[in-house]
């Protein structure tokens, strides 16, 4: 947790302003 | 999504001459009134179909607004000191809640928040409009998706203003009051993450991310109908069925997602009372639609009940309850706990942000030149007192019916706006 993975949306951090989001406001990539 | 927005009237108005006679000292002046003239009417012709072009209507928008310019704001000053023609102009606006009495009040503000309104109502339309094409592009859902947050940006560009109205409270219901405008503000925020809780799940985001929205997209509802509870029932039930029925719908949603992401956990038991709690808002939601058509009010009637968005939740909630049954009876033999899972409120994704709308800048028309050619001292006394009944009753704008299509869509969400 907490480790950067380098790819744009994936739930790598728990700040939740640091994950790309599309214009609907949802992250880039969906977070299972 | 076909007949899935419920929307109401927009405000009627009576032609504005702009006819301020001696005031005009010359060309100047006279142009400014003559073009104001002709592009009010050409814009509210234009919002009388939902289907208008959106960048025209938001241009002939932009463009009236910023010659109304010089009757909010004085040419000679910079910033926001008030124009010595605020008061001359005396124009007439009905209301989308109470639309037989038009109200009349000399101010210039009235004028251009009203004009913001009824764009802000326009957006609401168009919004649903292009959600209610048999297909909808992904460019599509997002014009919906901006349409509805830029009328909450007005809605509270409105909200900011509406103090400097004088008088309004006489009329109970007015689109003035700051409860109806909150209520509008909190639609269009609604809606629009309606949108983005269709696309979470077109898009497979987690169960847990599309429980929080629907939890807050319920919250929202439930505020406009807390709203709007004061107000005169006759007028105001239909639009608070409307808010009811959101509201406990898109808690049969919060409570479906938050059962399978408890399963998800292993937490079958309280997997098992979210998603009889789901059932059982669901239930409420479809009583509610039944009551929403026969009730009374303004306003263009949604068919929820018959959209697959909503009548998909069902089967979803019974296959993870018949799941985590199965489950909890084979594996877990978890007790089924009489108080219901709490539903997260704290969504960090989707939730929609009126999108700021900022006064246009003047328009070229006003110069010094210009400015200096408006006379007050040969107005008519102006007219400082609060807000009147109009004498006359305004003719209801006749909105043109657009097509709304009848089709299930064929996707995962079941919504065709994604």
């Amino acid at each position: 947790p907490g480790v950067p993975t380098g790819i744009p949306g994936q739930r790598d951090t728990n700040n939740a302003s640091e994950i790309a989001v599309d214009e609907f406001g949802l992250p880039r990539v969906p977070a299972q | 999504m076909s007949h899935w927005f419920h929307r109401n009237p927009l405000k009627a108005t009576e032609f504005a001459k702009f006819d301020l006679k001696h005031v005009l000292k010359n060309e100047h002046s006279s142009k400014i009134c003559g073009e104001l003239r002709l592009r009010r009417d050409k814009f509210l012709k234009h919002l009388e179909s939902a289907s208008s072009d959106l960048e025209q209507v938001e241009t002939e928008f932009n463009q009236y607004l910023s010659l109304l310019y010089g009757f909010l704001f004085d040419i000679t000053a910079d910033g926001d000191k008030e124009s010595k023609l605020r008061y001359l102009l005396r124009p007439t606006w009905g209301n989308s809640m109470i639309e037989k009495d038009g109200i009349v009040l000399s101010d210039s503000w009235f004028e251009a928040l009203n004009m913001c309104y009824n764009m802000a109502l326009w957006y609401m339309k168009h919004g649903a409009w292009v959600s209610a094409k048999d297909e909808v592009k992904d460019s599509e859902a997002k014009t919906a998706h901006c349409c509805l947050k830029k009328a909450a940006g007005l809605f509270e560009f409105i909200k900011e203003k509406t103090d400097l109205l004088c008088g309004l409270d006489d009329f109970p219901g007015n689109d003035f009051n700051m409860n109806v405008i909150k209520s509008y503000l909190n639609q269009s925020v609604a809606e629009a993450q309606e949108i983005a809780i269709a696309r979470a799940i077109e898009l497979q985001h987690s169960p847990s991310l599309i429980s929080k929205l629907a939890t807050e997209t319920a919250r929202i509802y439930h505020e406009i109908d807390t709203l709007l509870e004061k107000f005169n029932p006759s007028t105001f039930e239909k639009w608070r069925c409307y808010a009811q029925l959101k509201n406990k719908f898109y808690l049969s949603y919060a409570y479906c997602y938050r059962g399978e992401a408890l399963l998800a956990e292993d937490k079958c038991g309280e997997a098992v009372r979210s998603c009889k709690e789901g059932i059982k808002c669901y239930k409420e939601a479809e009583e509610i639609c039944v009551k929403y058509a026969k009730s009374s009010g303004p306003g263009f009637i949604a068919k929820p009940e018959k959209h697959l968005f909503f009548r998909r939740i069902q089967p979803l909630l019974e296959r993870h309850l018949e799941k985590a049954e199965r489950e909890n009876g084979f594996i877990y033999h978890q007790i089924i706990p009489d108080a219901l899972p709490s539903l997260e409120e704290n969504a960090s994704f989707g939730l929609a942000k009126p999108e700021a709308f900022v006064y246009p800048k003047k328009s070229d028309a006003w110069t010094l030149t210009a400015y200096d050619a408006f006379d007050i001292s040969k107005a008519d006394t102006p007219d400082f007192s609060k807000a009147k009944k109009s004498k006359k009753s305004l003719p209801t704008v006749k909105e043109e019916k657009v097509y709304q299509t009848d089709r299930d869509p064929k996707n995962v969400s079941g919504c065709s706006v994604m």
